[in-house]
């Protein structure tokens, strides 16, 4: 039985903190685009080009979506209900596109086929590189949905395929779901792919604007309808996530003999691979080639260690920060759901479909109007990366939340402990596994990050992302595979962490 | 006679879904009182209300003459001393026995609190399994630690949330008896939410009836099957025939098709209600002046049987019969009637 308690002011007062924070450079926005008064603005986006502008950056977002719905759902089943060996090894591979930032799996894509641009670039690139973002929560749904479901559908005439369609997948609507919005809003909001393949989306299209004669207006305009575009998705979310049942939890452990046939296994893993290839292969092969290219130079290790100093110390601070800013948010849409604690969710969400590179303009906007000490300075860059990066780790706790059932709370509440005294002796335990995998997700996505270091990084300072634009722009990439290589070595670990946690499903009941 | 529970005048309702209406009852201390009732009328909200996990819209809660709840008192769960053990357990999957048990305990790594956890443990015969994980632990198993966890600090109530529903049948009463001998011995005071009348007639001290979102009757087993105060709890609780009667003049004797009827209570005379349990009947041969009918069905179950019979007057009767003596299906039967019955003016 759910029941509805208002939430406790310690978690609404943070999470509307945060939220308003989040949403603090869509007001630089409106305040931007309209600073002219709103005729200009008007002006701005009715425009033919816009409306192209506008078809193109719907058709790449649904495009990738669609593609990597399927090829995510696919790894998930692959990696849980399949029955092929090697589980943990899957999901790993599986997991690696992760450590690849699109601008450096871009370039390697254009270095191996000069001719690829435009929309075919862009699309393969954002579709191998965001399929993770479907399979891990389906995964997850997947690894936890009750054998006997499926049973029960076989023994009424139904083939394992159908039954997988119209028993199975059903259970992880909900995951799918909210990973294909995830999905969506990356490729409206990605910077690195669409401007490799220079493919005339939104945010390349800002990014020029900004940089050709600094049209701050025109750039903020576009914004705008991005933005709306995210708001469009996250209501289509939000209302399909109402209509489904949540946080039933079996508490058996869950033994599945799940034997596939050999013929579905066989096809299964030669698919698997068929989709590595592309994913990590191509990128991986690409830098290490890079790479021997660069032993034969000499080579300035030392530069390569301090970016790498500088970008796993913004990493480290930016996934804290973050953890602490989503904790409220999540508390509250989980459990103690309402109108209030969708809108703040929401809010938080939004930040997510705006390009890294307008937040990053609208923080240093912020800096000298609002917070000038801190103009130039690295805690701006690490409150543009919270910003950027707290829709993901919100949607990762609410699931790792979710298993923390409310009848262990009223237990330990039973049991003389205060609401504080649960959170930290039964939900945050419970929790963790998901809460850990939240932060190692946003230190690597902070590591990866591009546009908003370019913009706000103190001078003198160099991460290893700003390093690798610096170089590939100029094609030099005997020089960017140091720095790309350790991207993806770095971001590789927590990933394999991330992949190998997932696989490994928690031992006990829940 | 003291009260552990005393549940005044409560009231609850979902949005504009009434689930409880002025309830109102006591569990006397050191008892087992069960809370029984069909499936969603309400069971689960009235234990939750209790335990605090809801504050109801009306009415008052006082554990050993303490309001917890009230239109301006309201106790969270965490101080009112009141253990729950809910129908899966619901153990804590990251935690051991031993620290699953020790969770509500004052000093968790004392030697005082080692010693309560095997001390309870003991009680529920698991004594040395405090490394286990509640996952390798079997469902009674699961039950039993869950009901060490809730008496180690020792509570001013506890609570049983339909413990042994998700249990199969053969473990079911085993770990029935078991739960039951460990919570007497402790000298609990206990309400036990349940819709099994045979678990709540045959273990309970007194049983609280809620039909409909309120409690009519509180009391013995025996008194509420042999003096049921409505139709609706009679034919709740036991199997029962129930025959349209013309009660007397002299209020205490009612006609029936199955002949002349006692009255446990005189009530109006005129058209009644009466409730005849199974095993008030007798099967004799067909007589001359008594009442009779044919077999139609007979169930065998060991000890005893059933059989339907179909009367001359159309009515269908259940009979509980020594397993001896049951007819054959088909076979013509006299049917009389023993002791007093129970009437409502209809």
């Amino acid at each position: 039985m759910m029941t509805t308690k208002r939430a406790p002011r310690a978690q609404v007062v943070p999470a509307v903190i945060v939220a308003g924070a989040s949403l603090s450079p869509i007001a630089y926005l409106v305040v931007q685009s309209t600073s002219r008064g709103v005729r200009p603005f008007v002006d701005e986006i009715i425009q033919q080009r816009t409306a192209e502008l506008l078809t193109r950056s719907l058709l790449l977002c649904a495009s990738v979506t669609v593609a990597a719905v399927i090829i995510g759902v696919f790894a998930a089943w692959v990696t849980t209900l399949a029955g092929l060996r090697g589980k943990v090894a899957w999901t790993v591979l599986f997991s690696m596109p992760l450590a690849i930032p699109s601008y450096i799996s871009a370039f390697t894509w254009v270095s191996w086929m000069p001719s690829l641009s435009g929309f075919a670039g862009a699309f393969i690139v954002l579709t191998f590189a965001c399929f993770p973002y479907v399979m891990l929560p389906v995964m997850a749904v997947f690894s936890r949905i009750d054998p006997s479901h499926e049973e029960v559908a076989m023994s009424l005439g139904r083939s394992p395929l159908i039954t997988f369609f119209v028993v199975t997948l059903p259970q992880a609507r909900r995951a799918t779901l909210s990973g294909a919005l995830l999905v969506a809003l990356y490729v409206l909001g990605d910077f690195g792919a669409v401007a490799v393949m220079r493919h005339e989306v939104f945010t390349w299209v800002i990014y020029g604007a900004y940089r050709s004669g600094f049209n701050p207006t025109r750039a903020a305009s576009l914004s705008l309808v991005l933005l709306v575009l995210a708001l469009a998705l996250t209501a289509a979310e939000s209302q399909a996530r109402g209509k489904q049942d949540k946080g039933v939890s079996p508490v058996r452990t869950l033994l599945r003999s799940g034997q596939s046939l050999a013929k579905v296994r066989a096809l299964a893993a030669a698919v698997s691979t068929v989709i590595i290839i592309p994913s990590v292969g191509v990128p991986v092969i690409s830098v290490v080639s890079w790479l021997q290219r660069e032993s034969t130079r000499r080579v300035d290790t030392s530069d390569v260690v301090s970016s790498a100093m500088t970008s796993f110390g913004i990493g480290v601070a930016a996934a804290l920060f973050c953890l602490l800013a989503a904790l409220p948010v999540a508390l509250m849409s989980v459990r103690h759901p309402s109108r209030l604690s969708r809108m703040l969710s929401a809010a938080t969400y939004v930040t997510h479909s705006l390009p890294a590179l307008v937040i990053g303009i609208s923080v240093v906007y912020l800096g000298i109007r609002a917070v000038t000490p801190l103009y130039q300075e690295l805690p701006m860059l690490v409150f543009a990366h919270v910003i950027l990066f707290i829709p993901a780790m919100v949607t990762t706790l609410e699931t790792a939340i979710e298993k923390s059932p409310v009848r262990l709370e009223e237990i330990s509440a039973s049991l003389g402990s205060s609401s504080v005294a649960t959170f930290i002796r039964v939900t945050l335990p419970l929790a963790l596994p998901g809460l850990l995998a939240g932060s190692a997700l946003t230190m690597l996505a902070a590591v990866k990050e591009l546009p908003a270091s370019l913009l706000l990084l103190p001078t003198g300072w160099d991460t290893l992302s700003t390093d690798v634009w610096r170089f590939a722009a100029v094609s030099d990439y005997a020089a960017v595979a140091p720095p790309a290589i350790t991207i993806i070595v770095l971001a590789a670990v927590p990933t394999a962490i991330l992949g190998a946690l997932s696989s490994i499903k928690f031992k006990s009941d829940s | 006679m003291t009260y552990a529970l005393q549940v005044r005048n409560v009231s609850h309702s979902f949005g504009d879904r009434e689930v409880l209406r002025d309830v109102s009852f006591q569990a006397k201390t050191g008892s087992i009182t069960a809370l029984l009732g069909p499936s969603g009328e309400g069971k689960t909200t009235l234990l939750r209300i209790i335990a605090g996990f809801e504050r109801p819209r009306q009415g008052v809660v006082s554990v050993n003459d303490r309001v917890v709840s009230s239109p301006d008192t309201f106790v969270p769960p965490q101080h009112r001393g009141i253990g729950i053990v809910t129908q899966e357990g619901a153990l804590f999957p990251h935690l051991t026995v031993g620290q699953n048990i020790a969770f509500g305990l004052a000093d968790r790594r004392s030697a005082n609190s080692r010693r309560r956890v095997a001390e309870v443990l003991d009680m529920v015969d698991l004594a040395g399994t405090e490394s286990h994980h509640p996952s390798e632990l079997s469902g009674g198993m699961q039950q039993r630690v869950a009901l060490a966890r809730a008496l180690a600090p020792e509570p001013e109530l506890v609570l049983l949330d339909e413990p042994f529903s998700a249990l199969d049948a053969s473990l079911r009463e085993s770990v029935r008896d078991h739960v039951v001998s460990v919570l007497r011995q402790a000298g609990e005071t206990v309400l036990w939410v349940t819709h099994d009348q045979d678990e709540a007639l045959s273990t309970a001290d007194d049983v609280a009836v809620l039909l409909k979102g309120t409690i009519d009757q509180v009391g013995p087993p025996l008194d509420i099957y042999k003096h049921p105060t409505s139709l609706a709890i009679a034919t709740f609780v036991g199997d029962a025939v129930v025959c349209d009667v013309v009660v007397a003049a002299n209020e205490t004797e009612a006609d029936s098709a199955l002949g002349i009827l006692k009255l446990v209570n005189p009530i109006r005379a005129g058209h009644a209600r009466a409730i005849i349990r199974p095993e008030q009947f007798d099967v004799s041969e067909v007589s001359q002046d008594g009442c009779h009918g044919v077999v139609t069905q007979s169930r065998y179950f060991g000890h005893d049987g059933l059989i339907s019979v179909r009367m001359a007057t159309g009515e269908d009767i259940t009979v509980r019969l020594h397993a001896r003596r049951l007819p054959d299906v088909g076979a013509s039967v006299g049917i009389s009637v023993h002791g007093p019955c129970t009437a409502f003016t209809a």
